[in-house]
């Protein structure tokens, strides 16, 4: 019975200390800008590479894929082939240059959200 | 007479095989195996070592957070450590890219990327299968996602949804240009989400089913060297096995991100 009384009040005093610690790590948070992005990791560079890569081989195969079917459904060969192998290949091109700027377009323009955590950008 | 050095070759590997001497077969650990097999309605159902090797994972990922959250303290031991230092991982990705309203999407993500992790970590263990090396597995994924989050676009936008394929402050004469562009740069995303982790995984694990080769066919003193780089490779693999998770757990987030607030 002792023990869970004890218990009891250790955990009391801890619940009244949390809301103590939350304000305490807020004051330290602004002051730490680094500790703030800790998700990336160091080697999100190479996962970049490696994204961009397959972005623009499967845009062609898909084009190229796409083109092919109808082709020989609609008994155009070759034309739409080729046609689509050209889209499909802007399609990666596109992919890969919206893969190469994470911020503006991955995230959107997220209108009914509160911003998220500011990094330096205006 | 004058022998081309690949008949040359080719006659050497076929006496060898022959003969029984090792031969080279690094896709050989690739192979689906059925243990059991079940087919009712001509449905294939069977227990295979793919299969197998999911389990395992889920098991495993399952055991690990059991046992890592079993008796939680304030104050973390090292494995709980561990899981909340995953759960923070997870959270922190969410949070970058959907923001707020991507909390209730946190479970589906969260197994997702512990699933892909461990598919890909454990297949490093000699005499394991890999089962994201079968581009049926990652290709289901990748589907699922893709599907799920037109279904999420629909839901949350209807047909406007279809606006999505029409970007920004384009002039009208220009769209018979860009609608299909744009159509097919949507629906190249589940080819590239399934294929990138596929052959990455493949890849690597043939280079590392080569270099194993070498090192068990090579007399002792050159084996060395294959046997150096197998270490290396293995470590590089334990790496690239995380960025892949990484990146396909990244590309769902933004997948969904994108089918909420559309741009």
């Amino acid at each position: 019975m002792y023990r869970v009384t004890e218990t009891l009040t250790q955990a009391s005093r801890l619940s009244r200390m949390l809301p103590q610690l939350d304000d305490a790590m807020q004051e330290q948070e602004p002051s730490s800008p680094d500790a703030k992005a800790p998700q990336a990791p160091p080697s999100s560079g190479l996962g970049m590479a490696m994204r961009m890569s397959t972005e623009l081989a499967s845009g062609v195969f898909v084009g190229g894929g796409i083109g092919y079917i109808l082709d020989y459904w609609l008994h155009t060969n070759p034309w739409l082939t080729l046609i689509f192998f050209v889209f499909g290949a802007a399609a990666g091109f596109r992919n890969m240059y919206r893969c190469s700027m994470p911020h503006q377009e991955q995230r959107g323009v997220n209108p009914g959200d509160e911003p998220p955590q500011q990094r330096g950008k205006p | 007479m004058n022998f081309s050095p690949i008949a040359v070759a080719y006659a050497e590997t076929a006496q060898k095989v022959a003969t029984g001497a090792p031969k080279m077969d690094p896709l050989h650990h690739f192979q689906v195996v059925n243990y059991i097999k079940i087919a009712p309605f001509g449905f294939d159902i069977s227990i295979s070592n793919s299969v197998l090797w999911m389990w395992i994972v889920v098991g495993v990922v399952y055991g690990l957070f059991r046992y890592s959250l079993r008796n939680p303290t304030l104050i973390p031991s090292r494995m709980q450590s561990v899981a909340e230092a995953g759960y923070l991982f997870v959270d922190g990705m969410i949070n970058d890219i959907i923001g707020h309203q991507g909390k209730k999407f946190f479970p589906v993500i969260f197994t997702l990327f512990f699933f892909v992790l461990f598919c890909n970590w454990t297949g490093l263990i000699p005499g394991s299968f890999t089962v994201t090396s079968q581009l049926i597995v990652t290709g289901t994924l990748a589907l699922s996602i893709f599907v799920f989050s037109i279904i999420l676009g629909a839901y949350h936008h209807g047909w406007k949804f279809l606006g999505f394929f029409v970007p920004h402050g384009l002039p009208p004469a220009l769209l018979p240009l860009m609608v299909p562009i744009e159509i097919i740069s949507f629906l190249a995303r589940p080819v590239s989400l399934s294929v990138r982790l596929f052959a990455n995984m493949t890849a690597g694990h043939t280079v590392l089913g080569v270099l194993f080769f070498f090192t068990a066919t090579m007399a002792w003193f050159g084996a060395w060297l294959p046997f150096g780089f197998t270490v290396v490779f293995t470590g590089m693999e334990i790496f690239i096995g995380f960025i892949q998770a990484y990146i396909f757990t990244i590309l769902t987030c933004v997948y969904i991100n994108d089918s909420i607030h559309m741009h």
